[in-house]
């Protein structure tokens, strides 16, 4: 088979997987070796459904021995298998990179012959790409469930980045979907990786010269809308994992039906929960709510309507109006409408002159939602008495605010 | 009203600054030389080096270094009578003794905030964007258009990555050429063939190859499903496309 084929169906059916980031390594190069990374990420084209390109995303090989109910690879499904070869890899991925095509590589694989033997042969290429090519860009590897422990370990000497993915959000979905993972065998290599990690800076602060172990961290990445679990549900777990875990990014993926099989709901790909996740994956990670926060049991799904930080707000109205000249950080990054940077830019300011409206609009301040929560000097913005139903009205029937689907580079940049 | 045209070096602007200050007096609108030519009717000024580096000097030691990169960023967006807007915030830090960036309340301070932001996210975009070609001569060659002047923020993000090529990049609307062997330089080029990277015995032989792979791998990493060339353009405006080489 010619490479460029073999290029089309392996990353085509690397695509579904969403973690598209680069960012987050800040991998100097040497004198003489090829590339580095950006800490702040960089997107070098953008796709026909807008998503960002930053990596070569491809598998190692599509030709699986699982048979996962969801995924397009799966051993009962008859499609077209092709295997890269290491040097298949390495030289995609050293060509692409000197031509500024991307900014590193993301290799994945489906399962050859059994665990141990595919991160094996995941492992050749990142140490061929490291070690002979002398490359200095960004990589980030999947851990193979099931693999080696020491194998896993020794990638992530090589890698920027490692991560496991979590697949379901439940040990009974899993075994419902993916019978032949076992939570251990996911569970397990994260927290190994986590460990590690940890272990790593601290032993680096000590001894400058231990080499990094995934100096970008670990990320995972979750199908949402394949099984029935809560946003509540997902949100717990995602919290439960950043915090033991160490984790740095959890990606979630809008279920896509592509196979035909009973066990699967038939819906549409929930776009818009996937977008409405994340703004709550915001919250946890930057804006210090916690998942009891900003779901309860009475309310186990976000809002479609509305974004998760407006929906805390409406329920939680006794905290409203605050007053912009005298709130703290803290009490400003929860009023919707008001992002870190503009809380940040809001305390500077206020130090020379009173903050006005029309200031906070020149901020960057978002007034269309920030004026029901706020006051500045004392001053409403309108006379309007309102109950949190009349805002959450106002706020949907307003065509503008309801965000279009973002994808996952268009969040990052609007907060 | 005072009107002066100048070189549209960033020393001819503080050239301008330097004789703003000594004449007590702000132009209202200043001119960059390949503007609309309006007779004699107007002053030109005549960049001075010395008179830039007092200035440059003085705002570096007696001022704060981001004031002069705040100007020069501003600079970089070559908009309409920016230079004006420099100026005035220019005058307000020496006012005040210190960077005046955040009196938002003064509408040339937000035009100048503005200004910057375009030019660090043009910049920004172009770290992706450019595309470098290997030509047979065994140089990589990245030509682009961008809205603001801004190949001079480039060399250190490409240094870093390529410290052991030979490669240029080239602002084909501004004829200018970044070159590094080793050494980096910023050169202004007359009379360059802009095709020059177009025709094929330019190339390297594995150029076409490549380009090819990277034009399967652009068109198969799309999600039909989710089909939104909205968003796409929104990211990547068409004026953008034309040195891409997978679209
Ligand atoms: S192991 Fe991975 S590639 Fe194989 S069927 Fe399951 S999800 Fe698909």
């Amino acid at each position: 088979m010619d490479i460029n084929e073999k290029l089309k169906i392996l990353s085509s059916a690397a695509k579904y997987d969403v973690s598209c980031s680069s960012s987050g390594s800040d991998r100097g190069n040497s004198k003489t070796g090829l590339g580095n990374t950006v800490t702040s990420g960089v997107c070098h084209s953008w796709t026909g459904d807008g998503r960002c390109i930053s990596l070569l995303k491809i598998l190692f090989s599509n030709a699986c021995i699982y048979d996962c109910a969801y995924c397009i690879n799966r051993a009962s499904n008859n499609i077209k298998r092709a295997t890269f070869t290491v040097d298949e890899v390495v030289n995609l991925t050293i060509n692409f990179y000197k031509r500024n095509y991307i900014e590193g590589l993301f290799l994945s694989s489906a399962i050859i012959k059994n665990p141990d033997y595919t991160m094996e042969q995941m492992l050749k290429a990142v140490k061929k790409l490291r070690i002979e090519e002398n490359y200095n860009g960004y990589i980030h590897l999947k851990a193979i469930p099931g693999a080696d422990l020491k194998l896993i370990r020794e990638a992530g000497f090589y890698a920027d980045r490692l991560s496991v993915n979590i697949e379901l959000p439940s040990e009974k979905s899993l075994n419902l979907l993916a019978p032949q993972k076992k939570k251990e065998t996911i569970i397990k290599p994260m927290s190994f990786i986590g460990q590690n990690a940890l272990a790593n800076i601290e032993e680096r602060k000590k001894y400058k010269k231990v080499p990094l172990f995934v100096p970008a961290g670990h990320s995972t990445q979750l199908i949402v809308g394949a099984t029935p679990e809560s946003d509540l549900k997902i949100l717990k777990l995602v919290e439960g994992m950043y915090k033991k875990f160490n984790m740095k990014r959890v990606y979630y993926s809008a279920f896509i039906k592509v196979n035909n099989d009973k066990r699967l709901p038939d819906i549409k790909p929930p776009l818009k929960r996937e977008n409405r996740l994340y703004q709550a994956d915001w919250l946890l990670r930057f804006y210090k709510f916690s998942a009891d926060e900003i779901l309860d049991n009475k309310h186990p799904f976000l809002d479609e309507n509305i974004d998760p930080k407006t929906s805390w707000a409406l329920r939680n109205f006794h905290y409203f109006p605050i007053e912009v000249n005298k709130a703290s950080y803290e009490t400003l990054i929860r009023v919707p409408g008001i992002g870190i940077k503009s809380a940040l830019t809001i305390i500077k300011a206020r130090k020379y002159a009173p903050i006005t409206f029309d200031k906070l609009k020149k901020m960057g301040v978002v007034l269309k939602r920030a004026k029901y929560f706020i006051t500045c000097n004392g001053k409403y913005y309108s006379n309007l008495f309102l109950t949190p139903e009349i805002i959450k009205e106002e706020l949907t029937k307003n065509k503008e605010y309801q965000i279009p689907l973002f994808p996952l580079t268009a969040i990052e940049k609007a907060v | 009203m005072k009107i002066i045209l100048y070189d549209g070096t960033f020393s001819g602007l503080l050239t301008i600054i330097f004789n703003a200050y000594n004449e007590k007096k702000i132009p209202d609108i200043i001119f960059r030389q390949h503007n609309p030519s309006i007779f004699n009717v107007i002053d030109t000024v005549k960049t001075d080096y010395k008179k830039a580096t007092v200035v440059s000097d003085f705002i570096t030691n007696k001022l704060d270094k981001i004031v002069l990169k705040n100007m020069y960023l501003a600079y970089l967006s070559e908009f309409e009578n920016i230079e004006v807007d420099i100026i005035k915030y220019f005058n307000l830090s020496l006012k005040i003794k210190r960077n005046a960036e955040l009196h938002i309340e003064k509408n040339y301070i937000i035009r100048l905030k503005n200004a910057i932001t375009k030019v660090i996210n043009e910049k920004h975009k172009f770290l992706g964007l450019l595309r470098f070609r290997k030509l047979s001569n065994g140089i990589w060659y990245a030509p682009f258009e961008p809205d603001h002047n801004i190949i001079s923020l480039l060399p250190k993000h490409f240094i870093n990555r390529y410290p052991d090529k030979r490669w240029i990049i080239h602002d084909i609307k501004r004829n200018l050429i970044l070159a590094y062997d080793k050494k980096i330089e910023l050169i202004q080029i007359k009379d360059f063939d802009n095709n020059f990277y177009l025709k094929e015995e330019n190339l390297s032989y594995e150029e076409k190859a490549f380009q090819s792979l990277w034009k399967t791998y652009f068109k198969s990493a799309s999600i039909s499903e989710r089909k939104n060339e909205k968003l796409q353009r929104q990211y990547m405006p068409i004026r953008y496309w034309k040195y891409l080489i997978e679209i």
